[in-house]
């Protein structure tokens, strides 16, 4: 039995598990609760958006064009705006919520995932059957298609209500719906990596969850050190949810460039966590 | 891995051990936890198609040292081999290596077959082997009710054996057990020591544990181990001085005289019982055991054989007796030793 194969069995049972357990259901509904009034808040603002606008005699052109120019602001990158101001408001503001809340949900969903097999010790079953770096690898799999299914279901409810209250036709859904999912693919397996890195050092859940909340504020620091100094601008790289810049871009070149920074945050942090748990004491 | 071996009664010819084969073998294996010495310097050899006992009292290093033989723990010096592999090679001693591990627990929300089922799928079957041997194993600890129990509905005693069961999945060619029978009642340990005995010669077994007696019956060969250390191995008939020693239990008072208050001694034909040949010194103790030490030597008789002239001598003498036995017992032994 090859190491992918032994992968494919961890990270499915960790799927299944997930999917199947009250904290998986709990956060699942969590998620679909959050869409729902996420959604319909966001159209909620748009429309008094437009009604205040239509009420200033503001054209829908002015409307869009103001949104290309806080687009570009934000970004940096006058033709990102006005990539961005093309999309729905609805589904651009979830993505960047979604993007936001990605550190949140990643440690909600992982943080037992190694410590309760390592406090009850039932980790000792399956190491003396896989692979310890399969063992690991697995884990973080399974956690990042978790998510990642966890994010579609919360993206399909934003994009139902969104078609059901009008903020969207069903053209738009399907082609930036799809690409705004995508993004969140990349961070999630970043975010999945350092979380599973953090918390596969405790034995006890809890503290692996307070430990990998704090090394997700430690990385927000630094992010927000790193926007607010021209010289130490670098700082905000060592932060995933940095690279929704590139994912976002209209230039492939970047989409790609920021595709394999993330997933290589997942696979250095996945690397040296499959490294530090096959030498340790279990 | 297939369901025909592990239904059937004997593992195909590739998976049996030969006799002079060393299944486990360990070589100044030392472990340090901090600066407590855990294990310290243990060199043992444990022949394949053995029922191999570790003894020692708490803290001897016992569950340590197999740890470290079920590669959870690494050895800070020192090295084990399981079947001539480290036990972190995981891919060599696929399927090879089962352990039953003391402390352990079992997942509380998933069913017991679909653990076992997945365990064996990690362990290279697939999905329909993985099933049978799934329902193999558990059939063969008395647990096939049980297919569908969360490991939460599991009582202690159910939980042990299907963990027990999880260890002989794939029909392993050595097989780790840690307290097999602890917490189990009466009828379901001797169900497991039967199922350990069945399974003698087809696995080598190492069995760690705290109940001599259990040990005793069950093992070929044993090792005592205190304070981390290696004190004696060698065969439960070497450990137990068998062909060295007769106890002969003895009633507190003589046939023929029920209200006898003196001392046993002066009954108990000791000149006579040291004139049997190749008994080389008789002892009575004050719980009224007669102790006969034998010569050793390739010309003495088996042990059984003085056992019948010592019991002659003393039925002469219309002495009760209570008991006999060879040796002095794992228990005593390990007393004396620890």
């Amino acid at each position: 039995m090859t190491a992918v194969q032994e992968c494919v069995l961890v990270a499915s049972r960790e799927v299944r598990r997930n999917l199947k357990s009250a904290k998986g259901l709990v956060l699942v509904a969590l998620c679909v609760l959050g869409a729902v009034i996420a959604a319909l808040v966001m159209a909620w603002v748009q429309k008094l958006d437009l009604t205040a606008a239509a009420s200033q005699q503001i054209t829908p052109e002015q409307m869009r064009a103001f949104q290309e120019m806080a687009l570009a602001k934000k970004y940096g990158d006058a033709a990102m705006g006005k990539y961005l101001a093309q999309a729905p408001f609805v589904l651009l503001a979830a993505t960047l919520a979604g993007v936001w809340l990605a550190p949140l949900l990643v440690s909600l969903v992982g943080f037992d995932s190694i410590p309760t097999d390592l406090q009850h010790r039932a980790v000792r079953y399956f190491t003396v059957r896989v692979r310890r770096a399969s063992y690991y690898v697995g884990k973080l799999v399974g956690l990042w298609i978790v998510v990642c299914t966890m994010m579609l279901f919360t993206h399909a409810v934003i994009w139902g209500v969104a078609l059901a209250r009008g903020s969207a036709t069903v053209t738009e859904i399907a082609t930036w719906g799809p690409r705004f999912w995508f993004v969140m693919v990349p961070i999630m397996a970043a975010w999945s990596g350092v979380a599973q890195l953090v918390a596969s050092q405790f034995r006890v859940p809890i503290l692996a969850l307070l430990v990998t909340f704090a090394t997700f504020f430690v990385l927000f620091i630094v992010y927000a050190v790193g926007e607010l100094s021209t010289a130490l601008h670098w700082l905000i790289y060592l932060y995933p949810n940095a690279y929704d810049a590139w994912l976002l871009s209209p230039h492939v070149e970047k989409v790609a460039l920021g595709t394999l920074v993330c997933l290589g945050i997942s696979v250095a942090t996945g690397a040296a966590g499959a490294a530090s748990f096959s030498r340790r004491d279990l | 891995m297939s369901a025909s071996q592990t239904d059937s009664a004997s593992p195909p010819a590739s998976k049996k051990p030969r006799a002079t084969d060393v299944a486990v073998r360990l070589r100044n294996l030392t472990k340090h936890f901090g600066k407590k010495v855990a294990v310290d310097g243990v060199s043992l050899e444990i022949e394949a198609g053995t029922v191999y006992g570790l003894i020692g009292p708490n803290g001897a290093g016992k569950t340590t040292t197999f740890s470290m033989m079920a590669g959870f723990l690494e050895p800070t010096d020192g090295a084990v081999e399981v079947l001539g592999y480290s036990p972190r090679d995981v891919a060599a001693l696929k399927s090879r290596l089962g352990v039953l591990p003391q402390d352990a627990v079992l997942p509380r929300d998933e069913a017991v077959g679909e653990f076992l089922v997945y365990l064996a799928r990690l362990q290279g079957a697939d999905s329909a082997e993985a099933t049978r041997a799934a329902k193999s194993v558990l059939d063969e600890v008395e647990g096939k009710d049980w297919w569908s129990l969360k490991g939460g509905q599991l009582s202690h005693g159910m939980a042990k054996r299907v963990q027990l069961a999880s260890a002989l999945l794939g029909d392993p060619d050595v097989v780790l057990l840690d307290e097999p029978t602890a917490g189990l009642d009466p009828k379901h340990a001797f169900e497991v020591r039967q199922l350990i005995k069945a399974r003698r010669g087809r696995c080598t077994m190492i069995i760690s544990s705290h109940n001599l007696h259990e040990l005793e019956e069950l093992c070929d060969a044993a090792a005592i181990l205190d304070l981390g250390r290696l004190v004696v191995s060698g065969s439960i008939a070497e450990l137990t001085a068998q062909s060295e020693e007769i106890h002969v239990m003895l009633s507190a008072t003589p046939k023929g005289a029920p209200t006898y208050k003196g001392p046993l001694d002066a009954t108990v034909p000791l000149a006579e019982l040291r004139g049997i040949p190749h008994v080389t010194r008789v002892e009575l103790t004050e719980a009224h055991e007669l102790i006969l030490h034998l010569e050793r030597s390739p010309q003495a008789p088996g042990p059984e054989e003085i056992i019948g002239q010592a019991l002659w001598v003393l039925l002469n003498h219309q002495i009760r007796i209570r008991g006999v036995s060879l040796g002095k017992g794992l228990e005593r032994r390990v007393m004396d030793l620890v």
